[in-house]
């Protein structure tokens, strides 16, 4: 049976390995799927903006701290802002409604779009941007491009245009997610390069990762739970941080190898799981995100095969590969559902 | 809009996010065009150890004999309870953008004061950074160097 790749730009390089070829004859429950993720992210956005109102009213005491961003441009910057402040929290409130109900029409998502962005502008005013909230947002925007009509029908009944176009959509923002990731990895692994071309300290100093949970205890005087035991055994830590460099610079290739979703998901929440655990940093947003769009993903293939997973590996499994050779391909086309 | 071109609309804006995020990062040295992050996250893996602290010398009545860490005094402010780590990033911005631009410390040493101290009559603390290698700090408490950015107070005449 012939297996048709479209032309994806650099994902037609990536896109090599068993298991991710097109499934034409699911993609109708793919689709489904996708809606009802899609149908969490826009209940979680209004649990999000339910509650914005209590994170304002400590800025509206002190205008003079505000230090505004430009989506806030708009704003009176006085006595009368607290009213604009209560009008707005009220705004979202109510735009947080619509999103759960309407999501499917165009114009309501592009106003949670934008009603996440002054969120996201409200929480990061002060002079100083946390990025806790950005993925979240610009989730909202992907999701602008869903297919038009989706209200029309029921979710079963969607025509083949719109099935691959909420796919598309819904692979596009898990691919997004990836790509912070690999732009995490790649200044890494920038310093990385960099330290180890001057000679001086870096990441692969054994006892590297002690020393960013010590900075970070440091900075903020915290006690995270795990953090003594680690500057007390520094040593273990470094099989972590490499594996961390390892998934952050490749992440983006997951979207391409959907093999690699679900166990990419797993270790990218066990790392924020771990940030906590060892910076103090909750980063409870993520842990979802990386649940809805990739570990609970309709576009991975179901199961666990590990050999199929350790031959998709970036690099690792490139090279594997060279040596397997035929024997894998054999395998994992056993591997994918007949058509 | 076709499947096609959706999906080329999608590759094209995650190029354009990822110049961005780089270009930022090139040509603005780390500072973020809002909503765009640049995710350059902990990166700097050194053993000597950039700490900007606020330290506070004074809380109305009550002077300190030696300047107490802001993040150890959570009785008193309620974002040292909360861990606000942007205090620590406005310390550094406020290092960085008075380095270049004098005129641009005032605004910043006001969001401190207003975000951070408020609550009483007057404090009085200082801006620092703090130099060390976190595991010889850890162990042995020593510091490598304290550099004084700041001296200030939130009443306007201290003496």
């Amino acid at each position: 049976m012939s297996r048709r790749r479209m032309p994806l730009g650099i994902g037609r390089h990536l896109r090599v390995l068993p298991g991710d070829a097109p499934r034409w004859h699911e993609h109708g429950r793919m689709a489904e799927r996708c809606i009802f993720i899609i149908q969490i992210y826009y209940l979680l956005t209004l649990a999000r903006l339910y509650s914005v109102g209590h994170q304002y009213t400590s800025f509206s005491r002190h205008p003079d701290e505000l230090m505004p961003l430009w989506p806030m441009a708009w704003l009176p910057l006085d006595a009368s802002i607290n009213d604009a402040f209560s009008g707005l929290v009220l705004a979202m409130q109510v735009i947080g409604v619509l999103g759960l109900f309407f999501w499917r029409h165009f114009i309501v998502r592009l106003l949670v779009c934008v009603a996440f962005l002054q969120h996201m502008t409200f929480a990061n005013l002060g002079g100083a941007i946390n990025h806790g909230l950005h993925e979240w947002f610009w989730l909202s925007f992907i999701l602008l491009f869903l297919p038009a009509g989706l209200w029309r029908q029921r979710d079963d009944a969607l025509s083949r245009h719109q099935r691959v176009g909420v796919m598309t959509v819904f692979a596009a923002a898990g691919g997004f997610i990836l790509m912070f990731y690999s732009l995490s990895g790649y200044y890494k692994l920038r310093e990385l390069v960099l330290t180890e071309a001057h000679g001086v300290y870096g990441a692969l100093h054994w006892d590297s990762m002690a020393q960013i949970v010590g900075g970070r205890m440091f900075d903020t005087m915290s006690d995270p739970p795990l953090a003594e035991f680690l500057l007390n055994y520094p040593i273990l830590g470094w099989p972590m941080f490499m594996l961390l460099y390892y998934v952050e610079v490749f992440a983006f290739i997951a979207i391409f190898r959907p093999v690699l979703l679900k166990p990419f998901a797993v270790v990218l929440i066990l790392f924020h799981i771990g940030t906590f655990l060892f910076l103090d940093i909750a980063f409870d947003d993520h842990v979802v995100i990386n649940g809805l769009f990739m570990l609970m993903s309709p576009l991975a293939p179901g199961g666990f095969r590990v050999m199929q997973t350790v031959l998709a590996l970036p690099v690792i499994g490139d090279v594997l590969r060279v040596f397997v050779g035929r024997r894998w391909r054999e395998t994992g086309r056993a591997a994918v559902p007949a058509e | 809009m076709s499947t096609i071109d959706r999906r080329r609309m999608l590759y094209l804006l995650a190029w354009i996010y990822a110049l961005l995020a780089l270009g930022i990062n090139v040509f603005w040295q780390e500072r973020d065009v809002f909503p765009i992050f640049n995710w350059s996250l902990f990166s700097v893996v050194t053993d000597n150890n950039v700490s900007p602290t606020l330290m506070i010398h004074r809380i109305d009545d009550l002077v300190f004999d030696e300047p107490m860490n802001f993040f150890d005094l959570g009785a008193y402010f309620p974002r040292a309870r909360s861990r606000d780590v942007k205090v620590v990033k406005l310390i550094r911005r406020y290092r960085a953008d008075v380095a270049v631009d004098p005129t641009a410390g005032p605004a910043l040493i006001r969001a401190i004061e207003q975000r951070f101290l408020a609550g009483y009559d007057r404090v009085d603390y200082s801006l620092e950074t703090w130099r060390y290698d976190a595991l010889e700090r850890f162990h042995h408490g020593r510091i490598n160097e304290r550099i004084l950015h700041y001296t200030g107070s939130t009443v306007e005449d201290p003496s």
